[in-house]
């Protein structure tokens, strides 16, 4: 329970982190999700805005900071409850008081956005962010987790725990075959495939276009890639440590919950320096990159939702935040929602026939 | 790297495809855009643009329709090379010239443009012209 709760906390951190700073990342011309004169931000009105933005920010995490102390002194289900529902609250509230910045923030919207539209005229391929021999590292990585399970298989047991509960005591139990022993190499390879699948996806998602650099989605990809080795690490070492005690009949050490929780920060610390350097669609990095996204203010429902029949792109960078988000307009959109909504439904199933 | 952008506007009364034909037409001609050299796939440059893949489709084919670039299936279009200089010149493209400076020049005079300024325009259209004048 005292790691969920610091994840909880370093989550609630690094979410506080990036609100605070979301207004200085965004594109200058990019007012919560309003397309304004680059230099509004620097005005006394626009600096007013950006300040009462961070004191919501402020104000709503030592609420939600608040409530996860009180979580402290719950015990069991109740504490878990609140420790789950959590992310959802400082979303959700997130999200709330962005909308409520939004519609302040139209009073400064220059008339003509999303009139103008620039492309580069150069064709796009994943090769030219990542070299294809970078996937080396990932793949290693697997190999070693797959040789390591190899060399531990013939000392398993005919049934042997593979979950514990948060006090350590074993709750799950699979008999000895290759499909369970190497059920941890499986994840791996799907995660491998969804994480690439979606780098290559990200090559051909609009940003702002007026940069032939594009630096903002080269740390976009390099950041998944990183992102992808790390999980990939870790997944492995777990599933190691975990082979490694069912051998020797004991829990898996403390340590292994210490490395996730260090696992934790550094993916935050990563994502967070990558974001801080180049900026939404990298234009800290590359000022040509500053200047509109082609995308029309009246298709972005409250600055979050993009929903645009117009637009023939079905993946999008997110006016609101940093990364990317769909057109819901377009059907596609839908089915890739739809998929991702599938994969834990599809776990969980899984899960259940197993037991 | 030039920076090799295409930019449209929404709201010209000139359709969206012959914008695209135009800014390609002009990135060839300047040499932005190189002999053998590739343009995006259909689906990049629409969704970049935010405009419907047939549109795009249009504009390539017309580009192809004029000799500037070469559609193939299952490729992306490349650059054609352009006329190399060559004498006698083409009749019909001094023709079609011509024809097109006489309403340049109607219009300048019209305007009430000067000698000199018709002179600065022509020079910073055709930057070779300037050359040669110093030269001779």
């Amino acid at each position: 329970m005292p790691y969920l709760i610091s994840v909880s906390f370093i989550l609630l951190a690094f979410i506080a982190i990036m609100e605070w700073l979301l207004p200085t990342l965004q594109r200058p011309d990019n007012l919560f999700s309003v397309t304004v004169a680059p230099d509004t931000k620097r005005h006394p009105e626009g600096r007013a805005m950006i300040a009462r933005w961070r004191i919501s920010v402020v104000a709503t995490t030592i609420i939600c900071a608040l409530l996860m102390v009180l979580a402290i002194y719950f015990t069991g289900q109740a504490a878990l409850l609140i420790l789950t529902l959590m992310p959802v609250a400082i979303a959700l509230s997130q999200t709330v008081i962005y909308t409520l910045f939004h519609h302040q923030a139209l009073a400064f919207s220059l008339p003509s956005s999303g009139e103008e539209r620039t492309a580069p005229l150069v064709p796009r391929r994943y090769a030219e962010y990542l070299a294809p021999w970078w996937e080396a590292v990932p793949l290693a990585i697997i190999g070693a987790s797959t040789a390591a399970i190899a060399w531990l298989y013939p000392g398993l047991p005919a049934v042997y725990p593979i979950h514990w509960d948060l006090n350590g005591q074993a709750n799950g139990f699979a008999t000895k075959s290759i499909a369970s022993a190497f059920l941890p190499i499986w994840i791996q390879l799907a995660i491998w495939l969804l994480l690439t699948g979606i780098g290559v996806l990200l090559v051909q998602a609009r940003m702002a276009s007026t940069s032939v650099r594009q630096v903002g989605r080269r740390t976009m990809i390099r950041v998944l890639f990183i992102l992808k080795a790390l999980i990939l690490t870790q997944l492995g070492v777990v599933a190691v440590v975990t082979t490694k005690s069912a051998i020797q009949g004991t829990q898996p050490s403390g340590a292994v919950l210490g490395m996730t929780l260090g696992f934790v920060i550094v993916v935050f610390a990563v994502v967070l320096v990558a974001f801080v350097r180049a900026g939404q669609s990298g234009w800290r990095s590359d000022p040509s990159a500053a200047r509109g996204d082609g995308m029309p203010d009246s298709a972005w429902i409250g600055g979050i939702i993009y929903f645009n029949p117009a637009d023939s792109a079905w993946l999008v960078e997110r006016r609101g935040g940093y990364g990317y988000t769909f057109n819901f307009a377009r059907p596609q959109s839908w089915l890739a929602l739809i998929g991702i909504l599938l994969i834990p439904v599809v776990t969980i199933l899984l899960g259940i026939k197993r037991h | 790297m030039k920076a090799m952008l295409i930019m449209i506007d929404m709201h010209s009364k000139e359709p969206i495809y012959r914008q695209i034909v135009e800014q390609v037409r002009r990135a060839v001609a300047d040499g932005r855009l190189a002999p053998g050299s590739e343009l995006p796939s259909l689906r990049q440059l629409a969704h970049d643009l935010g405009v419907h893949l047939n549109t795009i489709a249009l504009a390539y084919r017309e580009l192809d329709r004029q000799g500037i670039v070469r559609l193939r299936q299952g490729s992306r279009a490349t650059v054609l090379a352009v006329e190399p200089p060559r004498s006698p010149a083409n009749p019909q493209a001094l023709d079609d010239l011509r024809e097109q400076l006489v309403r340049a020049r109607t219009a300048a005079l019209l305007a009430g443009l000067t000698p000199h300024e018709i002179w600065r325009v022509i020079t910073s259209v055709f930057p070779q012209l300037d050359t040669e004048s110093h030269e001779g």
